[in-house]
């Protein structure tokens, strides 16, 4: 397997956009992707597109609005994990010495409200919603570590926080504990404002050999780690706050990078409601099990932290156009790594990483989880 | 299929096989699921094959225990079409090594205990599309033994 780097990326600014065609959010996204990497889209030999809604040929959809044509393109579903899964896809395909440049895309259109379930989901017929389905991992967590409210709202209050530096995100506005707490409540403990928002978006990626990036003249980010993983089976017993899925990929993203836990400089993980954030401190090795809480109480987790988290504003405040949102995680720890993310700038980090789940199924744990870790060489 | 029974008039299962229908009326109905003959596991809702064993396993129909015990909860306050919040849901642990999502009975959380006891019930949980009550296993606190 070769080197494999991230030479450039790009995305539009998330949010609500009814009368722009989701071709026109893609073809956004991909040439602000080729403009970063300064490249001609005509070195492009593969692409593979992160979508969950968007219907047939996606991909090829925006690719020709992006005047790209006649090459490899495939398009993946993995639920809000896709864009991450094509990025491991893009990855393989250079690794593997297949290609030498390939570009990961993702995009969404989402309708507002709650997701619908698969229809044959019993869970979903018996009256499950996603907020619920972390609202429950809320309830324990606060049952076994007395977790508090207030710990839980800290997540928001710091992602809004972040958001409002970044002029991708679909909200750009703080709010205090207060608010947060004061929201309409969703599903208890958590409330609107702890919940990621629905909205459309595009984010691409562009990866390439050694030899292509060392040309490029531009920093060399080196993906160092990539592994994606489906849930195993869970039955009775099965402990919601461990997340095995996220444990193992996490750790044999670890072990491909050859760093641990304490090595992450900056991380984006999936925090598409704020206990998710605090069980991924957990499970990503951040702090030891029952002490998330605590992680975000400390401030540990700010920009100006031992280990910031989401310096973005995450999914509850740059948003989550599902397969879209794997790719922005890297488009984010991309610009960090280079020095490029202004005002929400960590201080010179040299390792990032990225964590994406994807997909509720009864009796599996998630459908998908991908893990990436990138090095500044 | 009873289907146009007075008794069943109005109303459907959630889904067919997951218990009696039309249920009966002495409060014995159980939930079905399948406990594999090779591994020991068991399963809700019941299935053919054994994801461990495969065709090497023998499933059989069992009924399930009718109490169990509250792993976890939440009050659901915004709800998707034909459900009407706040109710709650739970995961409830059966001994079987069955872990079930359901509805329970109350939606006060005064009354909701986790790692306490709860008892199989049957009610309506939500409206379908044709104006039908759906019916399914809910769960209630129960006393300790």
């Amino acid at each position: 397997m070769r080197d494999v780097f991230v030479m450039g990326v790009g995305m539009i600014r998330f949010g609500k956009f009814p009368e722009v065609w989701m071709e026109e959010l893609g073809r956004q996204a991909i040439l602000g992707a080729v403009k970063d990497a300064g490249i001609d889209p005509k070195k492009l030999m593969v692409a593979y597109c992160g979508h969950s809604h968007q219907g047939r040929v996606a991909g090829q959809r925006a690719l020709k609005q992006a005047g790209i044509s006649g090459i490899e393109v495939v398009n993946v579903e993995n639920a809000c994990a896709g864009g991450s899964t094509s990025f491991r896809q893009a990855y393989l395909s250079v690794a593997g010495g297949l290609y030498d440049m390939a570009l990961a895309v993702g995009m969404e259109k989402v309708g507002g409200g709650l997701l619908p379930p698969n229809p044959e989901d019993l869970d979903g017929l018996q009256g499950r919603v996603l907020p619920g389905h972390y609202a429950m991992k809320a309830v324990r967590h606060m049952y076994e570590y007395g977790t508090t409210p207030e710990q839980l709202a800290m997540v928001s209050v710091k992602s809004h926080k972040n958001a409002s530096l970044n002029p991708l995100a679909q909200y750009q506005e703080s709010v205090t504990l207060d608010q947060v707490l004061g929201s309409r409540m969703v599903a208890d403990p958590l409330t609107l404002l702890q919940c990621c928002p629905t909205g459309d978006g595009a984010a691409a990626a562009i990866l390439c050999s050694r030899k292509e990036a060392e040309q490029s003249g531009r920093p060399l980010i080196r993906v160092a780690g990539s592994v994606v993983r489906s849930g195993n089976f869970v039955g009775a017993g099965e402990d919601i706050l461990a997340s095995p899925l996220t444990r193992e990929t996490s750790q044999n993203a670890y072990e491909m990078a050859s760093v641990g836990p304490q090595d992450v400089d900056v991380c984006e993980c999936h925090d598409a409601f704020t206990i998710g954030e605090i069980l991924h401190y957990e499970n990503l090795g951040f702090c030891p099990r029952g002490e998330g809480g605590r992680l975000i109480q400390d401030g540990a987790t700010e920009i100006t932290g031992t280990i910031p988290v989401n310096p973005s504003g995450g999914l509850l405040s740059k948003g989550h156009p599902l397969g879209a949102t794997g790719i922005a995680q890297v488009v984010e720890i991309v610009r960090q790594l280079r020095g490029e993310a202004e005002k929400r700038q960590v201080e010179t980090p040299r390792v990032g990483l990225t964590h994406t789940m994807g997909g509720a199924i009864p009796g599996l744990e998630a459908g998908a989880c991908a893990v990436h870790i990138f090095v500044r060489d | 299929m009873k289907q146009g029974d007075s008794e069943v008039k109005g109303k459907v299962p959630v889904k067919e096989g997951l218990f009696p229908w039309p249920l009966p009326h002495d409060g014995s109905a159980t939930l079905m699921g399948s406990h594999c003959e090779g591994c020991g596991q068991s399963f809700f809702p019941k299935r053919t094959l054994c994801p461990e064993c495969q065709e090497g396993g023998v499933m059989k129909e069992i009924p399930l225990s009718q109490r169990g015990t509250l792993y976890t909860y939440t009050i659901v306050r915004q709800a998707p079409a034909g459900f009407e919040p706040p109710y709650a849901t739970a995961l409830v642990d059966l001994p079987e090594g069955v872990r079930l999502f359901a509805q329970l009975t109350t939606a006060d959380p005064d009354e909701i205990k986790l790692d306490e006891p709860v008892e199989l019930t049957f009610g309506p949980i939500a409206r379908d599309m044709a104006g039908n009550e759906v019916i399914s296993y809910l769960f209630r606190p129960a006393k300790a033994r």
